[in-house]
């Protein structure tokens, strides 16, 4: 079994996903360990140590998100199997400003057209990558980072195959990812995000309305026109909010389940909350 | 699904101090036991070598004591033979004296005494009496055909209980 761990703020959230081979009674589940306001990294060590010990969490995957984490999609020269990762370091120094020194690099061939290969690609500071790890007891079978988990959690869901836009909008965090027919073309972490009311009010909806439509500017001009809004994360357990939002950016806006098809047991208006750990948890089964 | 990991390879934790303590003292009693059973192995190889040498003293002793009897045989045996050559050479001078004498004897004349007869290194000196002469004469031709006597040489020393005392000296040959 795999478990997706996502630590945000002030809880900790867990999916865990069986393999399909288990018996029934063994299901996949969800849950949530709420950690103190403003937690040190001896707290969050020690909730998960706990967690960890009473689930017998041997294999798990966690979302890196923070200072200088970033993902992007970029299609790269097409070149042989044994240079792509030379030549996907090299136009990772334009694309993602990775510094060979600093960062560590990752990245995933997703599909070849014409003269290109699209790559998706994240870097991170090594210090960043090295304090959030050494929070679990044990290494993690993979270490995703949070906007290709969003990213991953749409591709892999109803909403895939079209055009959407989705917002992950914690009370400390915020992702933004745009994917349009099965490509993320567009994932970035919104900085300094301080959400005091979980229920957007009238001055919040225009904030990220603004912060929505500054980034809209990213994408290319052919992929500005967009089906649907997607709200996730605690600001989608106030329904009125996506809908809102959407309607602010002249989208319709929904609530993203990412358990929507699955057969995990959870509370339908806490499943915006695991789309992180959920995305993460596939993706330590993938 | 995009496949992205950025995982590191985790540090190896640090030992605690009562980790530290239990692999120091682990190392420390191994250590110990393997230098015991060395010990115990190598004192049981000297013991093993001492009784060795013991032995070896011993043989060495009793070896040294037959080979002083031998050094003793030897020499006796020396001795003996030489003992024995002694009286070998001893036996055929006293068998030759024997001869001389038996010559000096039978081929006197009639009418001769032999009177005494000494032999000294090469030389015999006889004394005879004789009725005459001619017979003395006729006695020392006799001795010089035996073969014995290179020279032969009498001389007559006057009379006595009426006859002529002659004194014959003779070489060997």
């Amino acid at each position: 079994m795999t478990y997706g761990i996502d630590i945000a703020g002030a809880e900790i959230r867990w999916v865990r996903l069986n393999p399909a081979n288990t018996s029934p009674s063994d299901k996949s589940a969800c849950g949530r360990i709420a950690l103190e306001a403003n937690a040190s990294g001896q707290s969050i060590k020690q909730a998960l140590r706990t967690f960890f010990s009473s689930k017998r969490v041997k294999r798990f995957v966690f979302p890196l998100y923070g200072q200088g984490v970033r993902a992007r999609c970029f299609p790269s020269d097409k070149v042989d199997i044994s240079e792509l990762e030379d030549n996907v370091s090299w136009e990772a120094k334009f694309m993602l400003a990775y510094d060979k020194h600093r960062d560590v690099l990752s990245f995933d061939p997703l599909r070849s057209v014409a003269n290109q290969t699209w790559v998706a690609a994240a870097a991170a500071p090594l210090e960043t990558i090295r304090a959030q790890t050494e929070l679990f007891p044990n290494s993690p079978a993979y270490t995703d980072t949070a906007l290709t988990a969003l990213a991953n959690a749409v591709l892999e869901s109803k909403w895939g195959q079209k055009d959407v836009k989705i917002l992950h909008l914690d009370r400390n965090r915020g992702f933004v990812v745009v994917v349009s027919h099965g490509n993320p073309i567009l994932t970035q972490e919104i900085p300094n995000v301080k959400l005091t009311d979980i229920k957007l009010d009238k001055d919040a909806l225009s904030l990220w309305q603004d912060e929505l439509k500054l980034r809209r500017n990213f994408l290319p001009q052919d992929k500005r026109g967009l089906d649907h809004f997607l709200l996730s994360g605690e600001a989608a357990t106030v329904a009125e909010n996506a809908v809102a939002l959407g309607k602010r950016i002249d989208l319709a806006g929904e609530v993203f389940n990412p358990f929507e098809g699955t057969q995990i047991e959870y509370e339908p208006e806490e499943a915006a909350l695991y789309t992180l750990a959920y995305a993460c948890a596939l993706r330590g089964q993938g | 699904m995009i496949k992205i990991d950025l995982s590191l390879p985790r540090r190896r934790e640090k030992l605690t101090a009562l980790q530290f303590i239990l692999l120091f003292v682990g190392i420390l009693l191994g250590t110990a036991l393997i230098a015991g059973i060395c010990l115990v192995l190598q004192w049981n190889s000297l013991n093993n070598l001492a009784g060795e040498i013991e032995e070896l003293r011993a043989r060495r002793d009793s070896l040294e004591v037959v080979s002083a009897e031998i050094i003793e045989y030897e020499e006796f045996h020396e001795r003996y033979t030489g003992f024995l050559m002694a009286m070998d050479e001893a036996g055929v001078w006293a068998d030759k004296q024997l001869d001389i004498l038996t010559r000096l004897r039978t081929d006197l004349e009639p009418g001769m005494r032999l009177l005494s007869a000494s032999i000294a290194g090469d030389s015999v000196v006889s004394w005879v009496l004789s009725p005459s002469n001619v017979k003395v004469a006729r006695y020392v031709e006799a001795l010089s055909r035996s073969g014995y006597f290179a020279e032969l040489e009498s001389v007559p020393q006057g009379t006595k209980q009426g006859l002529i005392e002659h004194k014959v000296v003779l070489r060997l040959r």
